[in-house]
């Protein structure tokens, strides 16, 4: 029986001469003995540099040396627009050079030829995109001798780092009709402590003195055989549910969508949209004091149950951002479950029907139900004919499906089109009939 | 792969990391050297229309794929002139002869550094200045020893002749055992 040693093969080289060295180093010994045998010392004169640095690049071998090493880490925090990276390098002691190369989805590979003994470098990416990404993969050699010794080239994988979306500040929102709890910031039908005034009652028991209306009461008993109270409205809070469709991520280049082409770094996907949509929807309804809840339609993540207030605003943006496509998604068995009376903000590309359907059932079992769309505007300048026709089949489905939705009852607002703004604040203004 | 067609990509940029690294030389410039200095180094050869054309060959060779066989094929084209143009030896002094064997090491050099440099890529300054450090401990074993063949050969006088040999000692005990043997 052999040892494991002995079928074992030998590994290559760490380090090894260049090409091309062994080459040059022949032909100036070549030049060196012509000059010799023609009595011309100046021919072999010439030749005596590639002879000395060749010969010193054989005796600098040194094969069993280490490979050089770095870490690429995030500089700061990364903002939608700037991501920068730190990169320590560290290099063997053979090493006088580094080889780099660094490379990053929708960017072009950056090349460069530094010094080995170098302080961390800092390397910034332009790019719109948000949520999970690769931060940059590099790949590094080592390389000594006067550049003559090179030795394997190592590849660094891209540590993967979440960029939070931004929210845009939005004016006003739309409530839902039905109101829950005694505090916040909406008056409800119900009598309270709110300040606004509801009706005129007659006084009966619980109410104080103090709401005692004296003018209305010697008007309308001048006998004073029955008190008048002015009654003022509750504070209620409202409940949304934030429905986010994760399935699609698709960017302004409809060539991209089959997942051959890279979406380019200044364009913003659909997910993109949604992220920056739901943050700013759910950043407006909790500082109005609002409970705001966020769920994937795409994947089986575990729901963020409504709830107020600052920390929960932040722990929904962190949920946000990590929210991305997770392959190939399961279908619904049923709809989530979403809190009675609640308005329902379905954020979505509606390129399949799944997000309208459930949008369509959340309007019919009464809630009021916004339907926004984050289709990012298209390119279609480049495509060629037979895409075009295949785009213009799809719009079409699409705005039919668009259409059955407000037939149904629920309201658009177009986020990705840049209509939002108008589309929120002539829905806050318009009384909403179920 | 589907290429992204042409006026569809994102501005170059947009595209571009950015690196930050002081005084970095493009690689253009640093592809492009050893071809200009092949050019410069066998102007003091006075090639015919000949070896004008081979040297102009070895440049766009020196650019297209730097190493170091760009440079042994100047050193080629510059003894070729030498043999072929003059029957003399050291015709024209030791001055010509030293700066060709400078030119050959120049080019070498620049080389070096080229083949593992992109057209796009950056390059720290301070490759660069350890390359040109780089060059003075051969220059150092090598411009004494033309000195020495030239007064050799019979262009020096016998002081001349001693003062190179013993330059060439000093220097040689002076740089070369600092690698191989080092001090404890």
């Amino acid at each position: 029986m052999s040892s494991p040693e002995a079928g074992a093969r030998p590994s290559p080289p760490r380090w090894r001469l260049g090409d091309d060295v062994r080459l040059g180093l022949g032909m100036g010994l070549l030049l060196v003995l012509a000059g010799v045998l023609s009595g011309r010392p100046e021919a072999a004169l010439l030749a005596l540099p590639l002879v000395l640095v060749g010969a010193r690049s054989m005796l600098g071998v040194d094969p069993p040396s280490s490979l050089p090493e770095a870490d690429v880490r995030l500089a700061d925090v990364p903002t939608p627009g700037r991501v920068t990276a730190t990169v320590i390098l560290e290099a063997p002691p053979q090493a006088e050079w580094l080889r780099l190369r660094f490379s990053r989805s929708g960017h072009d590979d950056r090349e460069l030829l530094l010094t080995a003994r170098i302080a961390p470098l800092r390397v910034a990416a332009r790019s719109v995109r948000t949520g999970p990404q690769e931060l940059m993969g590099v790949d590094i050699q080592g390389i000594g001798v006067g550049g003559l010794v090179c030795g394997e080239a190592v590849r660094v994988a891209a540590v993967r780092v979440v960029v939070p979306s931004t929210d845009r500040r939005i004016a006003g929102v739309p409530v839902p009709p039905q109101l829950r709890g005694h505090t916040g910031q909406h008056t409800s039908r119900r009598s309270g402590d709110s300040g606004d005034f509801r009706d005129l009652h007659h006084f009966t028991s619980g109410d104080t003195l103090r709401r005692v209306d004296w003018k209305v009461t010697a008007r309308m008993s001048p006998d004073l055989d029955r008190l008048w109270v002015r009654r003022t409205a509750a504070l209620a809070e409202a409940y949304v549910v934030i429905m986010v469709d994760s399935r699609d991520d698709l960017g302004p280049d409809p060539q991209t969508w089959s997942g051959a082409g890279e979406v380019r770094p200044d364009d913003r996907t659909s997910l993109d949209l949604a992220r920056s949509a739901a943050a700013s929807l759910a950043r407006a309804y909790i500082a109005a004091g609002d409970r705001v809840g966020v769920e994937d339609l795409g994947s089986l993540r575990y729901p963020m149950h409504p709830g107020a207030g600052r920390r929960h605003l932040e722990r929904v943006g962190r949920w946000l951002s990590t929210v991305r496509p997770y392959g190939i998604p399961q279908p619904l068995v049923r709809p989530p479950r979403v809190p009675a009376g609640a308005l329902v903000v379905v954020v979505s590309t509606f390129m399949d029907a799944e997000a309208a359907d459930l949008a369509a059932l959340w309007s019919r079992a009464g809630h009021r139900v916004l339907a926004v769309d984050v289709l990012p505007p298209l390119r279609r300048a480049h495509l060629d004919r037979r895409e075009r026709l295949a785009l213009r089949l799809v719009a079409i489905e699409r705005e039919d499906r668009l259409a059955a939705l407000a037939a149904s009852g629920a309201e658009l607002v177009g986020w990705g089109a840049g209509t939002a703004e108008a589309d929120l604040r002539q829905l806050t203004t318009r009384r909403w009939r179920r | 792969m589907i290429e992204i067609p042409r006026q569809d990509r994102s501005p170059a940029s947009t595209r571009r990391l950015a690196v930050e690294l002081p005084g970095a030389v493009p690689g253009w410039l640093v592809r492009l050297a050893p071809g200009l200095l092949v050019l410069v180094a066998g102007t003091p050869a006075e090639l015919n229309v000949a070896g004008a054309v081979v040297l102009l060959a070895v440049a766009a060779a020196a650019v297209m794929r730097p190493g170091t066989v760009a440079a042994a094929l100047l050193a080629i084209v510059l003894a070729a002139a030498t043999l072929f143009q003059d029957s003399v030896v050291f015709a024209h002094g030791a001055l010509p002869v030293a700066l060709e064997a400078l030119g050959v090491h120049v080019v070498l050099a620049s080389g070096t550094v080229a083949r593992h440099v992109s057209w796009r890529g950056l390059v720290d300054p301070r490759v660069l200045r350890e390359t040109a450090l780089g060059l003075v401990p051969i220059q150092v074993v090598t411009q004494p020893l033309v000195v020495v063949a030239w007064a050799v050969s019979g262009g020096a006088s016998p002081a001349w002749r001693a003062a190179g040999v013993i330059a060439l000692v000093g220097l040689g005990l002076l740089v070369l055992p600092a690698r191989r043997f080092p001090r404890h």
